[in-house]
């Protein structure tokens, strides 16, 4: 099995307790149960509670990633709670990631080449997004990749094992790449420690080297970045997208500590539509809006349009259909 | 040794030797762990009144020590807060079943103030909301569980925040209020309580007050720097401003006398909007002032520039040179605070929080690069609180104990500016012959990549509370382990007067017990 947590930083028996990871996180707004978080597990961890027991705590977290860059130990913490994922699975916990189906790695004329377009699962679930979202990268050299790793994605979320065989395939497979664009924010950290070469771009940051995209956004704008991708390396990406704010005058879904707020929307919670879910993503969508005057919100995720749409406040779009001058 | 049993509501001799004012190690113990009788009982009843009590090895590591880190206990069971109705119910049991109630927000507390030693385990996180923003008049009422920068993720949708508290994000307001709360705005805004405008307080025996400086007045000033003695703060109205970003200006000294007298004529003369002493050792002396508006920055520079005795950066690193070629066999030190300068002042320009040479957000700077830089598995602050008389000779001495005890530490100097003649001062952080100003200094000492053993740290704490009873001062940490300071500095007549109003309050004596009583 692959490692899921970066072996050359601090694990949880590290944590101070200074509780700076619970401020941007989705489930301590809604819950304020420090149990529920990322502090709560560490600390519970360092006090020899099994991983059993930290069942509720693992199943709630979301796994934006805000906890990450605001730890001041720099403890992995998404690698944590994946590793705890698939050990409270190995127990028999999770439930119901179950029905998580890994999606297959799909035929078609996929050619190699240096730059490559991996969509993952969230952008699969559209077809017509993903190509025109394909069209659109193929302009700047990037083509779709033959296994874009959204089994593996899957898998790592839902705590099953992915094989040694199966990740050295994917990563196999991305030989030679000079530059990726992946669609699931999860698998930006693995790939990052895998191939320490290549830079590694989410679709916002790829679609945004568009002029027309980029010159599209206005003041009124609430840009919604995906916080996974953000957070999973935020040193460099808050300074892009603090620019971004300041050329366009656009507001967008950043707190205090320039964390991106998370609607939830992109967590395999919500993508198996369990009950409670719909609830949470769109309170934190009204969240984020809260006293925010805007005319139009555009996302980088297309799983978080749903929940903006469902509040009816400002026209909802995904970044992509400002190309050439739409929207 | 015979260990004689101390009857609830006295208060046992005081552990601290009078004659032992010399740093000399003394083994300051947690109190004993409370022995259960009676809690079947107490859960029984709250249960069935539908207050969850969580028990068991998953339901207390979150709690078992405070942010010093050096006092353990855990609690027989945790309650989160959810209203002031199910808090009424859980105090009203205690009374009844004499079950000891330790109340906790952020756990910031370094004396074990928080920490619970048997008992039940209040965590007033689960009150977090903002409850009413009034923008028009400046206030704002919240759940005192919230924690200071969650309110100010509130407020600042609405272009506002809150006037001051302490820069580590993660203190919650309610705690705040009960001791004090001090930021580097507070020489001109005051402390965190005094911009409390009403509260809802739970009484120790259970009933739901809404006080004010109106309304109950009393009790407002018992339980606002009562350090929880008095009632559970449930929800607050507190003053509130218009945002702004800040410009901020940094003045280097190489005398920390000189320095402090120079942070006091700020204060005084309302110079600046913000003014602290942060140093690294006993060399970077730093003097920050930071500004609202660029009106008052121009003020500043027009009238009271001149005035300051400390060099701009370039003139101070060629005093520093200077200093450290004729001291060679001071070189490593020179290359530490080197090494420490590169490493921090980045920390407090971020690229994503500067607007036109402007702060943004500087809490969040400020606070992330303390707990970069400051924080450890333990965090040892012992502080004192003087007149401005007795400042620099405090400082200087503190100074001096921390040389002794450790290689790297800071000092973080700030003042408090007073309102004449309040009820809640009496025993509390505020120095009691401060008039216009109280002035209080932090002993930081940098424990990261070291291992100290308690008693040793300890003693480096005892050694700065010393100082405060030979120089009369008070103490900004009051209470929990460090507790048989208060008697030995404000004296039996205050202390047990007191001790006589938390008796009449709190009958049984379990509402935070062992924090001050």
């Amino acid at each position: 099995m692959i490692a899921l947590a970066d072996q050359n930083r601090p694990g949880y028996s590290e944590c101070i307790g200074c509780r700076l990871c619970v401020l941007p996180c989705p489930v301590w707004r809604e819950t304020h149960d420090i149990e529920l978080t990322l502090a709560g597990r560490a600390l519970a961890l360092q006090r020899g509670v099994p991983v059993a027991e930290l069942a509720a705590s693992l199943e709630h977290c979301v796994l934006c990633g805000a906890c990450e860059p605001v730890c001041p130990v720099n403890i992995d913490t998404v690698g944590m709670t994946l590793e705890l994922r698939r050990r409270l699975r190995a127990e028999g916990g999770m439930a119901w990631s179950r029905a998580a189906v890994a999606p297959a790695v799909q035929p078609g004329n996929k050619a190699g080449g240096a730059y490559r377009w991996l969509p993952g699962s969230a952008w699969r679930a559209d077809p017509s997004r993903t190509e025109a979202m394909s069209r659109l990268l193929l302009n700047d050299g990037f083509r779709p990749a033959a296994d874009d790793g959204a089994d593996v994605a899957v898998a790592l979320e839902a705590g099953h094992p992915v094989g040694a065989e199966r990740w050295s395939a994917f990563i196999g497979s991305l030989d030679g790449v000079e530059e990726l664009v992946v669609g699931d924010g999860l698998l930006h950290a693995p790939l990052r420690r895998a191939l320490p070469e290549v830079p590694i771009l989410g679709p916002g940051e790829a679609l945004l080297r568009i002029p027309s995209i980029r010159t599209g956004l206005r003041p009124g704008d609430l840009y919604v970045i995906d916080s996974r991708v953000l957070h999973a390396d935020h040193a460099r990406l808050v300074r892009f997208y603090d620019r971004l704010r300041v050329e366009s005058g656009c507001s967008m879904n950043l707190d205090l500590q320039r964390m991106a707020i998370a609607t939830g929307a992109a967590s395999l919670q919500a993508r198996l539509q369990l009950p409670e879910s719909a609830g949470r993503t769109v309170d934190q969508a009204r969240w984020i809006l809260e006293g925010r005057t805007v005319t139009r919100i555009l996302v980088e995720n297309p799983l978080e349009l749903a929940p903006f749409q469902a509040l009816g406040i400002a026209p909802v779009v995904h970044l992509a259909e400002l190309a050439g001058g739409a929207s | 040794m015979e260990i004689r049993p101390v009857a609830p509501g006295q208060i046992p001799p005081d552990p601290v030797a009078p004659d032992s004012l010399a740093g000399v190690t003394r083994l300051q113990t947690a109190p004993a762990r409370w022995s259960g009788g009676g809690w079947g009982e107490f859960v029984g009843e709250l249960r069935a009144a539908g207050v969850e009590i969580r028990e068991g090895k998953s339901a207390v590591p979150a709690y078992v020590h405070d942010a010093g880190g050096i006092y353990y206990g855990t609690p027989h069971g945790v309650a989160r807060a959810q209203d002031a109705a199910q808090i009424a119910a859980i105090l009203r049991a205690a009374q009844k079943h004499r079950v000891p109630v330790k109340v906790r927000g952020g756990g910031l507390t370094t004396e074990g103030e928080t920490v619970a030693h048997g008992g039940l385990l209040i965590d007033m996180n689960g009150m977090s909301r903002v409850l009413a923003i009034d923008a028009e008049n400046l206030t704002v009422r919240c759940e005192a569980g919230i924690f200071w920068h969650s309110l100010a993720e509130g407020l600042r949708r609405r272009g506002l925040d809150y006037l001051s508290a302490p820069l580590n994000l993660t203190s919650s307001v309610g705690g705040t209020l009960n001791v004090g709360g001090i930021d580097i705005n507070s020489p001109r805004l005051g402390c965190s309580a005094d911009q409390a405008l009403a509260l809802q307080v739970v009484t120790p025996t259970g009933e739901i007050v809404e006080c004010s400086e109106e309304s109950n007045r009393e009790l407002f000033e018992r339980v606002l720097l009562g350090y929880g003695q008095f009632g559970i703060i449930t929800e607050a109205t507190l003053r509130v401003r218009r945002y702004t970003p800040i410009s901020m200006r940094y003045y280097y000294y190489g005398s920390l006398r000189t320095a402090i007298e120079d942070l006091q004529m700020i204060a005084r003369e309302d110079a600046s909007d913000y003014s602290g002493i942060l140093t690294m050792l006993d060399r970077g002396i730093n003097l920050l002032v930071a500004f609202d508006s660029d009106a008052r920055e121009a003020e500043f520079l027009k009238r009271w520039r001149a005035k300051l005795r400390g060099h701009g950066e370039l003139a101070f690193t060629l005093h520093m040179g200077a200093h450290y070629a004729l001291r060679p066999w001071k070189v490593p030190e020179a290359l530490y605070l080197l090494g420490r300068k590169r490493a921090l002042l980045p920390e407090f320009t971020p690229a994503q929080h500067m607007r036109g040479g402007k702060i943004d957000d500087r809490t969040v700077v400020f606070s992330r690069a303390v707990w970069k830089f400051w924080g450890s598995r333990q965090l040892m602050i012992p502080d004192l609180a003087t007149n401005e008389k007795k400042f620099a000779e405090a400082v200087e001495r503190g100074n001096a104990v921390c040389r002794k005890y450790f290689p790297h530490y800071t000092l973080y100097c700030v003042g408090i500016k007073l309102r004449p003649n309040l009820p809640r001062y009496e025993m509390s952080c505020i120095p009691p012959d401060a008039t216009d100003f109280g002035w209080g200094c932090e002993f930081e000492p940098m424990l990261s990549g070291s291992t100290y053993s308690r008693d040793y740290l300890q003693s480096f704490k005892n050694e700065i509370y010393d100082i405060g009873v030979d120089m009369r001062t008070s103490y900004y940490r009051f209470g929990g382990s460090m507790k048989g300071y208060i008697r030995r500095v404000f004296g039996d007549e205050l202390v047990d007067r007191h001790l006589a109003m938390k008796r009449a309050a709190d009958p049984a004596m379990i509402l935070n017990a062992d924090v001050v009583f």
